[in-house]
């Protein structure tokens, strides 16, 4: 019987370490496969926030050249 | 006028009830027709559309454009992925049923015809060593993994059939998932331990010319006397390569889905499944009667991979040429003993 118990807790104790080291090899898909797309496992900071609208958003340079649009005299 | 005032409300309604129909219609609330009595008034788009089968029919794959790195994931459909959920879905779990299932009953059978196997003569009460702490501590180990692999790997087939409606799907989730990591985790001790178990023994496990009457009496079953057995008779020895075979089909395979398309791609990552899963049904029934032999089967058998030591009598019955080769040894060792006292 010790020689059962002591097969037993060493056939875990094998299988805790290699578990370990098997897993510590794997890495998420967002590491091993990077991509510029919103991943759903990692959605990072490429979301639309609290305050979005729903509207699309207006670019930079349309909004520089409204201001200056409307600041011309006529 | 009195017939005027009378017929007013009638016309009303049915004027509202006239002028409700559209509306209704476009809500519809209006019950549809039978096919028959209703003439056509035009073709049903989603019913010309082309299927899924048609298409797969049509182009034996489906395929498409993706933007993920992965490219494997354009492959939506093949053939060999129908082969491969046919024999996932429908023939492995008959495999395995009726594999285990009729192993399971051939034995209760020949318990219920040969009962308990016992020695022929008395116990001696003169123990030999049948096996050493190394044998009996790789023979535990490998079987302690054995067996949760093989139960995990059970929960794979049959967990979604059997065991999903009693426990649930909450705990059935945890249970597979916790049974996933075990079966790749305890793969590892289980292919060191087959691997020391086939250096250890494979010396005895060798083929002789006493395997032949040994299977032909079937361990001296159809003859009444044991055939003459070396340390594992013939029905250790088919036991032992089963183990060592099918159990080396395990590990390749088994790493193969370790570690998903690092050497092969889809087709040969079915195949691995193949492999494994079939290797697992036979040697899941092997062991079955392995551990049935060795508890309930036979008097004396536990004894030798319990305590490493067996009674002389079972030793003499069972393994006749062993006994004598470790009877001749034992008394070659007295004498050496004898002459290499120093003289009082």
């Amino acid at each position: 019987m010790p020689v059962i118990l002591a097969s037993i807790a060493i056939a875990v104790l094998l299988a805790v370490v290699s578990g370990l080291g098997l897993y510590s090899m794997q890495e998420p898909v967002y590491q091993s496969q990077p991509m510029q797309s919103v991943r759903v496992g990692d959605p990072g900071h490429n979301l639309v926030g609290p305050n979005w609208s729903g509207n699309p958003p207006r670019p930079q340079n349309s909004e520089r050249a409204l201001n200056a649009t409307s600041r011309e005299p006529g | 006028m009195l017939l005027r005032s009378r017929w007013c409300p009638l016309v009303a309604l049915v004027l509202i009830g006239a002028l409700n129909c559209p509306v209704r219609a476009q809500h519809g609330q209006d019950p549809v027709p039978p096919a028959s009595s209703a003439p056509s008034s035009g073709s049903n788009p989603t019913e010309q559309a082309v299927t899924e089968q048609q298409l797969f029919q049509e182009m034996r794959k489906l395929e498409g454009r993706i933007t993920i790195p992965d490219y494997k994931a354009a492959l939506l459909e093949q053939p060999q992925g129908r082969s491969y959920q046919f024999f996932h879905e429908r023939v492995l779990p008959w495999l395995m049923a009726v594999l285990i299932v009729a192993m399971v009953a051939g034995l209760t059978l020949f318990f219920l015809l040969r009962g308990r196997i016992v020695t022929q003569a008395p116990e001696t009460g003169i123990k030999i060593k049948r096996f050493n702490t190394l044998e009996r501590a790789t023979h535990w180990m490998t079987a302690t993994c054995f067996i949760v692999l093989a139960l995990t790997g059970l929960n794979y087939v049959f967990g979604k059939r059997l065991l999903f409606p009693v426990i649930g799907p909450d705990a059935f989730a945890a249970v597979a998932q916790w049974s996933k990591f075990a079966h790749s985790a305890m793969a590892w001790p289980f292919m060191l331990g087959l691997l020391i178990m086939a250096a250890l023994w494979i010396r005895g496990n060798l083929p002789d010319r006493h395997d032949w009457r040994w299977l032909r009496e079937f361990g001296g079953f159809t003859s009444g006397t044991h055939p003459p057995a070396g340390r594992f008779n013939a029905g250790q020895k088919l036991i032992f390569w089963a183990v060592v075979i099918l159990g080396l089909v395990l590990s390749t395979t088994g790493i193969i889905m370790l570690f998903p398309f690092w050497a092969l791609d889809i087709n040969g990552m079915q195949w691995a499944q193949y492999g494994h899963a079939a290797a697992a049904s036979i040697l899941i029934a092997v062991i079955i009667a392995h551990i049935y032999i060795g508890t309930v089967g036979m008097a004396g058998a536990y004894d030798a991979m319990g305590r490493g030591e067996v009674d002389l009598t079972w030793a003499r019955e069972h393994h006749s040429l062993w006994a004598e080769q470790q009877q001749l040894r034992v008394h070659r060792d007295d004498i050496a003993g004898r002459a290499g006292a120093p003289a009082e």
